[in-house]
């Protein structure tokens, strides 16, 4: 991506929201590019956070080891998305696996150049706070889901958060427009993947949503969906 | 005043042009003001929803929102 490539993604980011164009064309000078093919990660868990990263366009899927050995999906970053951040801030080793589930085209500053761009420009380092902050307040709602709620609530609340994120209106509803199996939504709402394809099923045969093999998930009856999520 | 385009835009829409609509989703016990999918649902979708008569609920709003200034009306000093 040449510069004003580069600042175009930059513009839309929350984690530059507030900075003038000549700012975003400094952040957007001193960054590396990297692209990732669908299946690469980005880094590993438990490596050095050397550097900290903007996802210009393409998906992740954040995967975390438990030391049980079993995999749980923290989040999907889409487009403008921080990754890495936290840890480069905190001087930790990345708590989880980015895996590229399409093409990427990402942005990369080193650990030094990341604090450096934060006290040249503070807006910077606020949004940082904001974004940090939203991402809490997301897993203590599911936090506070696997704890208090069934597990087709937690199903459903986790399909309406994600159709909040990326959901785009299509002729049969709500389609959420990446590949999400049944085994990343069991990783994400602490089930097996046994009864997330049984609470699927039943959803489609009632018509609440759809996803042949090799579709995107639509939600057809948002209402319903809902429904279920708040137990009304 | 009818408004037939209300039917075909989102709730989040309407409600977020006109606010004073939010009270006629309050009356008839509808969950859209804050529900996550009312940027995605039509008025009419969400009539559906609710068992409810899509242009009841449209007049209802209709009625609701408060009428545009009058720019063409002239002060004769």
């Amino acid at each position: 991506m040449d510069i004003p490539a580069r600042v175009s993604v930059l513009e839309r980011v929350p984690l530059f929201k507030g900075l003038r164009l000549d700012e975003l064309e400094a952040v957007a000078r001193e960054a590396h590019e990297r692209k990732l093919e669908k299946g690469e990660v980005l880094f590993r868990q438990g490596e050095d956070a050397a550097h900290s990263y903007v996802l210009g366009w393409g998906r992740l899927r954040l995967d975390q080891n438990t030391p049980d050995g079993q995999n749980v999906v923290l989040r999907f970053m889409g487009p403008g998305d921080m990754v890495g951040t936290v840890a480069v801030l905190r001087r930790i080793p990345f708590p989880a696996t980015p895996l590229a589930i399409e093409d990427c085209v990402i942005l990369a500053w080193s650990a030094g150049r990341t604090a450096e761009l934060m006290t040249r420009y503070p807006a910077i380092a606020l949004n940082a706070v904001a974004v940090v902050g939203g991402r809490v307040e997301e897993l203590q709602a599911r936090l506070s889901e696997i704890a208090t709620q069934r597990v087709e609530r937690r199903i459903a609340s986790t399909l309406l958060r994600m159709a909040r994120q990326s959901g785009r209106r299509v002729e049969g509803g709500v389609e959420i427009p990446f590949a999400i199996s049944r085994n990343d939504l069991a990783e994400m709402t602490a089930t097996t993947l046994h009864t997330v394809s049984r609470t699927l099923a039943a959803w489609e045969h009632e018509g609440i949503v759809s996803g042949k093999r090799g579709t995107y998930l639509t939600i057809a009856q948002p209402h319903r969906l809902v429904e279920i999520a708040e137990q009304a | 005043m009818t408004r037939p385009e209300l039917l075909s835009m989102t709730v989040d829409d309407v409600m977020a042009r006109w606010p004073e609509t939010v009270p006629v989703f309050h009356r008839r016990r509808m969950a859209c003001p804050g529900c996550v999918m009312a940027p995605f649902m039509t008025v009419a979708e969400a009539a559906r929803s609710y068992g409810q008569p899509a242009d009841e609920l449209a007049a209802d709003l209709a009625r609701a929102i408060s009428p545009e200034p009058d720019y063409s009306a002239r002060r004769v000093p």
